[in-house]
């Protein structure tokens, strides 16, 4: 048990899961009511308004290292940390005119792996499936690890039990709900998390003004003053392009585009980029506050809890646990959500069931949902303590398949041997130079080389597609 | 009991007695200022100016003092920590080589403990010209990302898909 | 070694604690007129 850390006592932890746990479960089961047809379940009936599209995909991008790692980047790289960090936004900007054209061009779609399939076809398929399977199960397995280490962090409870509770509570709540309960539950985890960072940095205010914190930080760690910061320099565009591709290909934000209404997509990305564009300097304030206010930092992982628990006593340690439930709980329902739609629609359906029924797919998908549960579950069990490096490789991946995802929208004529090979060769390049080179080349490596390849070979060989083929022949609704 | 007896039952209990003085007297001295070391190697290098700092000492709920410094021989000492933690996480550090070291007492009126081996930081930040040049190719890639959504967008907003 | 200057800092933490807090208003002013319109889901 690292000292320290600990702010709440363990029953006091398990209390708070129980009426979260109970509280998110039957929230799931009375929106359930809506979830009985696929489309209700995957896309949320296609019609969901903006203030709950917006704040599902702030409260999704808002994981546990926004709230938690956010706070150790300011206290490491400073503030352009903090500003390198809130580019991740960035990705959600840049969503919302892919999202418009995405519910245009697939107005019966249900997954990215889908579009890859219809535009792309079978290879393009298959490498794409890999890409995102990898990254979906890697970050759920990383927020499960991260929900056990915090939980036992914060309140002592035994790593395999908060991971399970956490685990549990997401797939049954998703089980009945479908997506209606991802986007429900991500409404109130967002306005908690926005309240909870908001309330504890004003109280900081309150203990101490920012000329002290700021004198503070020139007399002890000038560096993270500094305009200059090299490591942080470095940190600013791999971290935007990482976030872009974890965006632009993951059926977690694909899956929101289906399923808001027509019109609003663009909106509800525009405004959750503005509105998610703070959290990490608010919460990066947090590290960097943390000696102003006498508190001898001894792990940066969890400066940001030591701090409110510091500044607001007992409410402060009850908040923080919220909050981290908060942000992990809304993050992995969504990847619960959407990879098992992408494993039901993408793998299940095609290779054992192509002529069933949206019914009986419907119910599939509850088989599938409980089965990726169970297997992020028996990964995340052994705790292994590599899992953070295996994320890091998803950069590369995810990068690669920016401009795949970009030109198969927006470039008729794009070549698709050639969106292929670039996500191979951006991937393995992009992997060699994080090997080789550092982790702060390789999705700016794995992108480049992505690029070069599709505008190589779309110039020299470009291709003619028929945009309806993505509507299934059928006519697609005018945006 | 026999007169052999009692003599015996008397010596034994003195022979406690001296027992129990000596093992205060021995337990008196073991409690003397207690020593505190690092875990940490005795040179660390970071080229992001942090160290995470970890230390113990022989014996529960010491208090700690931890001291930086810029020269070996602590010349112009800075007192970092006081308290009961037995690590520190330091930050913000420019480039150069820093130097710690820990001392622990077992309460707060008693003497400190001799100073542990001191440890050194050396601190070294990547190059600006290797950050400026990464920051400048992904700054391009990205403009060209926006640049290519921003164009096709707008190129696709006057093409109607549902043309028969 | 140039620093950021306090203003700076000041502006960046008291904006972004404005933008915190005028984003959950939002969110809130958004549902409570989706909800009063039926348009919520």
């Amino acid at each position: 048990m690292p000292e320290g850390s600990q702010v709440l006592s363990a029953s006091a932890g398990y209390i708070l899961l129980a009426v979260f746990g109970v509280m998110w479960i039957s929230l799931g089961i009375f929106w359930g009511r809506r979830a009985k047809s696929l489309e209700g379940f995957m896309v949320a009936g296609r019609n969901v308004g903006l203030a709950l599209g917006t704040a599902t995909a702030v409260a999704t991008w808002i994981t546990s290292n926004t709230t938690m790692l956010a706070p150790q980047f300011a206290l490491q790289l400073g503030v352009w940390g903090m500003l390198a960090y809130s580019t991740a936004s960035f990705g959600l900007f840049l969503f919302a005119p892919l999202a418009k054209r995405i519910r245009q061009a697939m107005p019966h779609g249900y997954t990215s792996v889908e579009f890859i399939r219809l535009r792309y076809g079978r290879t393009a398929y298959v490498v794409f499936l890999i890409i995102s399977l990898f990254y979906g199960l890697t970050w759920m397995v990383s927020m499960g690890m991260a929900g056990g280490i915090l939980l036992e962090a914060l309140a002592g409870i035994p790593y395999t039990h908060g991971m399970s509770v956490l685990l549990f509570v997401c797939v049954v709540y998703t089980l009945f709900g479908g997506l209606f309960a991802v986007i429900g539950t991500d409404f109130i985890q967002s306005v908690i998390i926005l309240a909870g960072v908001v309330a504890v940095a004003v109280a900081i205010l309150t203990r101490a003004p920012l000329s002290e914190i700021h004198g503070n930080l020139v007399s002890n760690r000038p560096a993270l003053l500094s305009v200059f910061f090299p490591a942080a320099i470095i940190a600013v565009f791999n971290n935007m392009l990482f976030g872009i591709g974890e965006i632009f290909h993951s059926n977690v934000w694909w899956s929101r585009a289906f399923a808001m209404r027509e019109g609003i997509g663009v909106k509800a990305y525009l405004l959750a980029g503005v509105v998610w564009l703070p959290i990490p300097v608010v919460a990066g304030f947090l590290g960097l506050a943390a000696p102003s206010v006498g508190i001898n930092v001894t792990r940066p992982d969890v400066v940001g809890p030591l701090v409110a628990a510091n500044i607001l006593g007992y409410a402060g340690s009850v908040l923080v646990f919220i909050v981290v439930f908060c942000s992990l709980a809304s993050s992995i329902d969504s990847l619960l959500a959407a990879t098992s739609d992408v494993v039901t629609k993408e793998v299940v359906q095609p290779l054992f069931m192509p002529n069933a029924s949206d019914k009986q797919i419907r119910k599939v998908a509850s088989m599938v949902i409980v089965a990726v549960g169970l297997t992020t579950w028996a990964i995340c069990l052994p705790k292994v303590g590599t899992l953070a490096t295996v994320l890091f490789f998803a950069g590369p991946l995810v990068g690669s398949t920016i401009w795949p995802i970009i030109s198969g929208l927006f470039w008729q004529r794009c070549n698709p041997a050639g969106a292929v090979l670039a996500m191979v060769l951006g991937s393995a390049v992009g992997l060699i130079a994080y090997v080789q080179i550092g982790w702060y080349t390789a999705t700016l490596i794995s992108t480049a080389m992505s690029f070069l390849t599709v505008i190589g070979t779309t110039l020299l060989w470009p291709r003619a597609f028929d945009w309806r083929s993505l509507a299934g022949g059928k006519e697609a609704v005018p945006a | 009991m026999t007169s052999v007896g009692k003599r015996h039952r008397t010596s034994r209990i003195i022979l406690a007695g001296i027992a129990a003085l000596a093992v205060d007297a021995l337990q008196t001295r073991a409690e003397g200022p207690p020593y505190a070391v690092f875990i940490n190697d005795l040179t660390q290098n970071t080229n992001e100016g942090h160290a995470a700092l970890k230390w113990s000492g022989d014996g529960d709920a010491l208090v700690y003092e931890l001291q930086s410094a810029m020269e070996p021989d602590f010349r112009e000492p800075t007192t970092e920590y006081r308290g009961a933690d037995e690590s520190s996480f330091q930050s913000g550090l420019v480039d150069g080589r820093y130097f710690y070291r820990i001392r622990a007492r077992r309460h707060e009126s008693d003497a400190w403990g001799p100073w542990s081996e001191p440890i050194e930081v050396v601190c070294e930040h990547h190059s600006l010209a290797l950050a400026w040049t990464l920051f400048a190719s992904g700054g391009i890639l990205f403009l060209l990302i926006v640049l290519s959504v921003g164009i096709g967008a707008r190129s696709l907003d006057r093409f109607e898909i549902n043309d028969a | 070694m140039t620093l950021f200057p306090a203003w700076f800092f000041a502006s960046l933490v008291y904006g972004g604690i404005a933008l915190a807090v005028a984003g959950g208003v939002l969110l809130l002013v958004l549902l409570a007129r989706d909800v009063g319109g039926r348009k919520v889901w």
